[in-house]
């Protein structure tokens, strides 16, 4: 009895730390400033599978999948690309993501701009945990 | 003989007039049997058929075919006309403070345009901004920016750049291309066809604000010495 239970437990702790959930922060585009920097990491401001964007200006719904002790694949296949329902996921590794906005922070080029990247910043490691 | 920008300028008119024969990409993509008869196009297809028109007319036909080579990215191709064919970069913003739209991209891309004379990777040499600004009634107005007063008009820049013959334009990164001519932008939207398939804006009112324009270098010579860049070599 006591073994079973023991088994049971232990598949519970190993499924739950295996769960992508605790492992990805999803965020918007525009959460890692404007695409004049924010491209560095997660790309252009449009839809990957398209060249270049409307003719128009038009706000494209890009997902950015922030991500910690998973493989980029296991992320993929859970946040995959869909053109046709305009599903675009943008991944970034954890620590490509500290780095990047610990850079950004600390240049406080826009004081809007910084605020909000602080924000993200603060999701991130709530919710990923930090680096110590 | 004419000049690169009198014979882009031919072609760009041309075109804008005379497009029947033509529709959009993304409408052709969607209905190909429909379409079947007319031409595709979109942004930068326009900018490339006009450019490369310009080159092969003075008689430069390597260079026109390395302009459709570089057309799928439009900064790949501005980078390319300043880098190769000594074009000079202009930074363009309406407001550089209080952009209409209230995206931090506008004040940033000028921050970097002063700084750093690029426009993402292209370089600039000049830059023209405060041309529309963003009145106090506007609901963008001190939305990014919430001390700093209505932005003072600049108005001799943009009238300088209104003399310029031809142009490539960028907006966003790439995100959209286009050619200028004498104060007007020329577009083509890539979901039309008809009389909304090219599309002409004065640039005081283009809605994509900041951006850059490439020109070549005896364009240059329209350009106020107030619009000269500090770092532009």
């Amino acid at each position: 009895m006591f073994r079973t239970l023991a088994i049971v437990l232990l598949s519970f702790i190993v499924a739950c730390s295996s769960n992508v959930d605790d492992n990805a922060v999803i965020f918007n585009y525009k959460d890692f400033g404007p695409q004049v920097i924010a491209n560095e990491v997660i790309g252009m401001e449009w839809w990957q599978w398209q060249p270049y964007g409307e003719s128009r200006p038009t706000q494209y719904g890009i997902k950015v999948v922030v991500y910690r002790n998973e493989p980029l694949n296991r992320i993929e296949d859970i946040y995959p690309v869909i053109p046709e329902q305009k599903k675009d996921y943008r991944y970034l590794e954890y620590d490509a993501a500290l780095v990047y906005l610990d850079e950004k922070i600390s240049e406080n080029i826009i004081e809007d701009v910084t605020v909000r990247l602080k924000k993200t910043r603060e999701m991130i490691v709530t919710k990923l945990g930090d680096n110590n | 003989m004419k000049t690169f920008s009198e014979y882009a300028r031919e072609e760009l008119i041309n075109l804008f007039n005379n497009h029947s024969h033509e529709v959009g990409s993304e409408l052709k993509k969607k209905d190909p049997v429909k379409y079947k008869k007319y031409k595709s196009t979109d942004c930068i297809t326009y900018s490339l058929n006009v450019i490369s028109y310009a080159f092969k007319k003075l008689g430069k036909e390597e260079t026109a075919n390395k302009v459709w080579k570089l057309g799928g990215k439009g900064t790949d191709l501005a980078k390319y006309l300043v880098n190769s064919h000594n074009w000079k970069g202009i930074y363009i913003n309406p407001d550089s403070k209080h952009p209409a739209d209230a995206d931090s991209e506008h004040i940033y891309t000028s921050y970097l345009a002063s700084k750093k004379c690029k426009y993402y990777q292209i370089p600039l040499e000049y830059r023209v901004q405060n041309y529309s600004v963003t009145p106090k009634t506007h609901f963008a107005f001190q939305k990014l920016n919430k001390t700093a007063p209505i932005t003072e008009l600049n108005d001799i820049d943009i009238a300088s750049l209104e003399h310029v013959t031809f142009g490539f334009g960028i907006s966003r990164g790439g995100m959209h291309t286009w050619v200028f001519s004498k104060g007007k932008v020329y577009e083509v939207h890539w979901d039309k066809i008809g009389v909304d398939l090219y599309e002409a804006t004065s640039l005081r009112s283009f809605p994509w604000l900041s951006g850059a324009i490439v020109v070549p270098f005896d364009q240059s010579t329209h350009l106020s010495a107030s619009s000269k860049l500090k770092c532009g070599s």
